[in-house]
């Protein structure tokens, strides 16, 4: 979970992606590298473009942690099937960015 | 010589002595000093409310029989947001033995408003039924103590059909009409059904989250699992089982539709959950205004 709190990166600041992490599992260490490479190399080239914060690459990661493999993988399909220009009144607003705000602990407690 | 000088030292000294205690007695007559609440309350009308807690709790440990100590103890931690302060302080005024029955009242009601202010609902139950035994002959009193069970009923409820409420006898009509509209909201507006959001989504991708509320999402979904679903389809036709295009967006088809379909119950549940907080947060601010 440290892992991932620690890349809740703001969309207002953009985080320096290391490969450096730790991994209890192989299936974290594949999820971790699948993050961090997203992260250090396709999303960090692109405009901001993730309606929600957390982005759903972080939501992704803390549904798995939360949820396991299975649960959290559908949660993250999910996501981002929600996570398009015209959900503006769905969610509330994070005060800083402006995005939809939507941690994994909202979608945790239904 | 000596002796002259020693005369003039006690002289001096008991004038000093003397002018000490006649300017003590001439200021205490001036201004006596007065240990009541009413500089409390002026720092409260100033809005200096962290201030007049502190007078307050001052005078109620210098004299606790103060007049009216209780009272703006209890009120002054309320607006300065000392709920749990000011309930235990309104909890342990209420078991004073002396007390007549519209200072109890007042107590017990003090109780219910803080544990409200609190969200520490345990309080409640057991200040309504003592205000129910204690008042059986007080209509008002009985009205106040049905419609706040009445409101707690709809708070503590989990479900749909789970609100149980004791009707007095004899109090029937005088229900606040809120909390009666509120009731029959709970249990009368529609919830979605997860299982039948699940299944619909199950049928055709998206439609549960339609059903659920969120038709913009839903139609999404459709689009996700139709556009994936279709290149899977050209990719395996084109060059075979062996494409890797259609396993790729097959798969992404696959996960987007199982997806689809665990979001669409989420999005029922969550629908739920929005509505009977709305309920909930309209009960719980009208029974703030019960004082």
């Amino acid at each position: 979970m440290a892992f991932a709190q620690e890349h809740t990166a703001s969309k207002a600041t953009r985080t320096n992606y290391s490969f450096g992490f730790t991994a209890a599992s192989e299936y974290e260490f594949v999820a971790k590298f699948a993050f961090t490479f997203y992260k250090k190399y396709i999303s960090s080239q692109d405009a901001i473009s993730c309606t929600f914060e957390p982005s759903c690459s972080v939501f992704g990661l803390h549904a798995i942690q939360n949820f396991g493999v299975m649960r959290g993988s559908l949660a993250t399909f999910d996501r981002l099937t929600r996570c398009h220009g015209w959900n503006q009144g769905y969610y509330r607003q994070e005060p800083v960015t402006g995005l939809n705000y939507d941690p994994i602990e909202h979608y945790h407690a239904h | 010589m000596i002796q002259s000088s020693t005369t003039m030292r006690t002289s001096i000294l008991l004038y000093f002595l003397a002018a000490t205690f006649w300017s003590t007695d001439v200021l205490a007559q001036a201004a006596p000093i007065k240990n009541d609440i009413s500089f409390g309350q002026y720092l409260i009308l100033t809005g200096q409310y962290e201030l007049a807690v502190l007078e307050f709790e001052r005078l109620y440990f210098l004299n606790p029989e103060t007049e009216g100590i209780q009272h703006a103890l209890i009120e002054t931690h309320r607006t300065n947001g000392n709920y749990k302060r000011a309930l235990t302080y309104a909890h342990t005024f209420s078991l004073q033995p002396s007390l007549n029955k519209q200072e109890a009242a007042y107590f017990k009601k003090e109780i219910i408003l803080n544990a409200l202010l609190l969200k520490d609902l345990v309080w409640i139950p057991s200040a309504l039924a003592e205000i129910r035994i204690a008042y059986e002959n007080e209509p008002e009193m009985l009205v106040y103590a049905d419609n706040m069970s009445l409101g707690m009923s709809i708070l503590n409820a989990k479900s749909k059909n789970e609100t149980y409420h004791i009707h007095l006898p004899g109090i029937e009509n005088q229900h606040d009409a809120t909390l009666v509209q509120a009731l029959n909201d709970w249990h009368q507006q529609a919830r979605k059904s997860p299982f039948v959001a699940g299944a619909m989504s199950t049928i055709l991708p998206g439609s549960g989250k339609v059903y659920a509320g969120k038709w913009k999402d839903g139609l999404v979904s459709l689009l996700f699992v139709g556009a994936n679903a279709y290149s899977s389809y050209r990719g395996f036709r084109s060059v075979g089982v062996r494409s890797p295009y259609g396993w790729l967006f097959g798969g992404l088809a696959f996960g987007f539709y199982a997806g689809g379909i665990y979001g669409a119950q989420k999005a029922a549940k969550i629908y739920n959950h929005e509505l009977e907080t709305k309920i909930k947060a309209d009960v719980y601010s009208r029974l703030l205004l019960y004082r």
